[in-house]
């Protein structure tokens, strides 16, 4: 049984204090929705439940043992998305994926023009990212779930920018990576369907 | 072993694919050394006292104008996140990424050496001091300068304090690379110059890869 789970986390940024002794935990098969206005600290909370950056308290366990101690396996399990699309604008989509397994040691199974295809971008594999609209490079940026079979995923705006098709197209994703058993915390402006069985977690904005 | 195959093919692709900014830093150097004759006047004895010293500086600046972009477009789209994030060893991912910048934007440099030193009038004995302490003393530039890159990721406009943190620096490596290179046209030996560039260079090598992937690391929190 996989899990997730984090003690007395505080994260302070200029100066202000985004939250303190925050504790949650997610387990297997598990979503996780962290809600709350712009500048509550949504973005901040998934950063340090990924490893990206350092509370100012607390801890974060992977399997109860510490993530910094464990870094490698951590990694291994985990997959990333923020709202940055980690998607270079002078390489292909084709190319940019190619590099992203590469760099997480990913031996690439399936075939990438079929996988394109599936997120509607068929004829625009072979295309610099930089001309491809917003929604379309959005798409490029989340094969990447389809690509690594991470226990835990941490999603930042997945659904940014998506028509409706993708949009349900990535629900369907997320909702079978939880019932695989797989982990799930993302934040949405979007309100998740019911049978994803949500946790909220609210971050209050205060001054 | 996927992961350095992976930077490889990336770097070379965006080299390849002709993004101008890549290719600044050697024309920078080419123009900046064609117009010393001009400026100076073309006589054969003053540019060969001025040459190793012109050729080292614009060597410098160059590197400092092509170190730019050695981590920062991938920190603006968010792909240096993705190697924080990749179960591989950042501290190899990031070597083989100067490793990159060495050879696809240093190493053309070093290639077109020979006619920099033609424009000069650097005798033979010259042109190989000053090709020995480029090959010792490049490396030494990407290794120490991505330190500084790495640190100023997080400044939106880090190139002007990028290079009032480095110049500095690099002073040492001038004076020993222009001694050797005077001591060349002399017909003197150079090889205690030389020895002394590959010691930093080792230093560098030894010390810097873990300097750059705790800088990177440091840049993101």
């Amino acid at each position: 049984m996989d899990c997730l789970s984090a003690s007395d986390l505080s994260c302070i940024k200029q100066d202000r204090e985004l939250f303190e002794n925050l504790s949650l935990q997610v387990r297997a098969g598990e979503a996780l929705h962290v809600v709350g206005d712009n500048g509550a600290g949504k973005t901040s909370l998934l950063r340090i439940l990924a490893g990206l950056s350092q509370p100012q308290q607390g801890q974060i366990r992977w399997n109860r043992h510490n993530i910094s101690e464990q870094m490698q396996l951590f990694n291994s399990a985990l997959l990333y998305l923020g709202h940055k699309l980690a998607l270079s604008g002078h390489l292909t989509a084709r190319e940019n994926l190619q590099f992203w397994c590469g760099l997480h040691q990913i031996e690439p199974t399936a075939d990438f023009y079929a996988l394109l295809a599936e997120l509607g971008l068929t004829g625009l594999e072979d295309i610099p990212v930089n001309n491809l609209s917003a929604g379309q490079q959005r798409r490029v940026s989340l094969c990447r779930i389809w690509l690594k079979q991470a226990k835990l995923l941490i999603l930042d705006e997945p659904f940014n920018a998506l028509d409706v098709d993708s949009r349900a197209l990535l629900e369907n994703k997320l909702l079978q990576h939880t019932g695989n058993g797989g982990l799930l915390i993302l934040t949405s402006h979007w309100q998740l369907p019911e049978v994803f069985n949500a946790r909220e977690l609210r971050l209050e904005y205060n001054i | 072993m996927l992961a350095i195959k992976a930077i490889f093919k990336k770097e070379f692709t965006l080299i390849a694919r002709g993004s101008a900014e890549m290719m600044m830093p050697l024309l920078f150097s080419v123009i900046v050394v064609s117009l010393f004759p001009l400026g100076v006047g073309p006589g054969p004895d003053t540019l060969q006292l001025i040459g190793p010293g012109v050729i080292w500086v614009a060597a410098l600046l160059s590197a400092l104008l092509g170190l730019e972009h050695l981590f920062r477009d991938d920190f603006q789209d968010g792909s240096l996140e993705q190697y924080l994030l990749s179960p591989a060893s950042l501290t190899l991912m990031v070597t083989v990424k100067v490793l990159c910048h060495w050879l696809f934007v240093i190493v053309p440099l070093i290639l077109v050496s020979p006619l920099l030193a033609l424009f000069l009038n650097l005798t033979l004995n010259m042109y190989w001091a000053l090709l020995a302490t480029l090959l010792l003393g490049t490396p030494l530039l990407s290794l120490v300068g991505a330190i500084a890159v790495a640190l100023t990721l997080s400044i939106n406009k880090g190139g002007v304090l990028l290079a009032v943190l480095l110049l500095p620096v690099f002073i040492p490596l001038l004076i020993f690379a222009t001694a050797a290179i005077n001591n060349a046209a002399l017909q003197l030996t150079w090889y205690g110059q030389l020895g002394i560039i590959g010691a930093m260079l080792i230093f560098a090598v030894a010390v810097c890869p873990y300097a750059i992937s705790y800088a990177v690391r440091v840049s993101h929190h």
